[in-house]
């Protein structure tokens, strides 16, 4: 079986900004200028200060190639045990 | 009366027991400790039946298990069973008990909890065993064993209880886990089992499914028992609340004999009682975790909406 990450939502929170800024130019705005507040104001959570945000925008010249944290520290078969995953 | 049967000769409407649902370390077995006191219903330790269909599966560890030992996990059935048939749970009723499962190896698992509802009726029998939804599929089984079944989904505070599980199991070795990677682990599991059980609530009408912070039980046992009470459909008055506020009074509130250790969570069945617990005052992990943000995120969205909110939170108390 191919290795396959744990998951960790990001994938469905990146889709769900993408998905705002994408139909809501005003989001897309806030998300540039206050990148914390607008999270914040999609998720209806407190952002932890301790957490920095970067918002970046690719062009037609530039694109972005995000590392998520590195998780191979838990293995796939403990990650199944703990969250019935896989 | 005898109640218990091969997989597949059961009626699944026999009986509507509660099931407590939550993650290791979330205060469920000091909760469910006390809701057995209640003279109207009665706690069995943890069973662990769900995870498998029959019996002879309970016995034996999945190819590639990762976790508790089997002989660990039925801890608690045998103390049940003991308990049950004989009235104690000594190294010689404990075997018995091994006995008597090994002999039904082709039981259904939900053949072998009614023969023990059988034998605590007319109380309405609560069970709590963190295994049950940590798969879909346990989950769905025990809902097709027992479609009339209630369920009291236990959250915790995702700080102390990733805080209680690090303490816990960091050095148990049962997992692949770097050590800098193991609060990500306990994180992981704290949210996706209560989404699980989430999800799983949000098609169960509200007399079927009700949710309760176990802070508020353990720390507030007079302002927020009587409303479990109320919900279960028994009495609550203060004299039965005062009742519920003596978990140790359990016969399953100590560690068991040395063939059948646990069935609950080890440190409460060392020291069994009630006492005050922390509730971290705010939602964000510790700097010092290494956690993916997202997961942060997630967690803390999941967290708010299962009743720890961004305001300061009610209650707190600090140990």
């Amino acid at each position: 079986m191919a290795y396959q990450p744990l998951p960790t939502g990001r994938a469905e929170i990146e889709r769900r900004l993408v998905e705002r800024a994408t139909r809501e130019p005003a989001f897309r705005q806030a998300l540039r200028e206050n990148p914390r507040a607008a999270l914040e104001d999609e998720l209806g959570i407190a952002v932890p200060s301790s957490l920095s945000i970067s918002v970046v925008e690719e062009t037609p010249h530039s694109l972005c190639i995000v590392l998520p944290v590195d998780l191979s520290g838990i293995a796939p078969g403990a990650a199944r045990a703990a969250t019935g995953w896989l | 009366m005898t109640v218990g049967a091969p997989a597949g000769e059961r009626d699944p409407s026999w009986f509507s027991p509660v099931f407590v649902l939550a993650p290791a370390r979330s205060l469920s077995s000091v909760v469910t400790a006390m809701i057995g006191q209640h003279p109207q219903l009665y706690s069995f330790p943890e069973l662990s039946l769900f995870r498998a269909d029959v019996v002879e599966d309970l016995l034996i560890d999945p190819t590639g298990w990762l976790g508790s030992p089997s002989r660990n996990r039925v801890g608690g059935l045998l103390r049940a069973l003991a308990q049950e048939h004989e009235g104690t749970q000594d190294e010689a009723s404990i075997e018995r008990a091994l006995e008597w499962l090994t002999d039904r190896k082709d039981w259904s698992v939900a053949g072998v909890l009614d023969h023990l509802l059988a034998a605590v009726a007319p109380l309405t029998a609560v069970e709590k065993s963190p295994e049950s939804s940590s798969r879909d599929s346990f989950l769905a089984r025990m809902d097709a064993a027992y479609p009339r079944a209630r369920y009291v989904h236990l959250v915790r505070h995702p700080v102390a209880t990733v805080r209680s599980m690090h303490e816990s199991w960091a050095t148990r070795g049962w997992w692949r886990v770097e050590p800098s990677a193991f609060h990500q682990f306990c994180w992981s599991l704290w949210y996706f089992q209560h989404k699980r059980i989430t999800e799983f609530g949000k098609a169960l009408p509200p007399d079927r499914f009700v949710r309760f912070r176990g802070e508020d039980i353990v720390n507030s046992p007079d302002a927020t028992l009587p409303a479990l009470c109320r919900w279960l459909g028994v009495e609550a008055s203060d004299r039965v609340i005062d009742e519920m506020k003596s978990p140790e009074r359990s016969p399953y509130a100590a560690l068991g004999p040395a063939n059948a250790r646990g069935g609950g969570d080890l440190s409460f069945l060392h020291r069994p009682a009630l006492r005050s617990i922390e509730l971290p005052a705010r939602l964000s992990p510790p700097d010092e975790w290494m956690l993916d943000p997202w997961s942060v995120l997630m967690v803390l969205r999941l967290a708010t909406e299962l009743g720890y909110g961004a305001a300061p939170l009610d209650h707190v108390w600090t140990t």
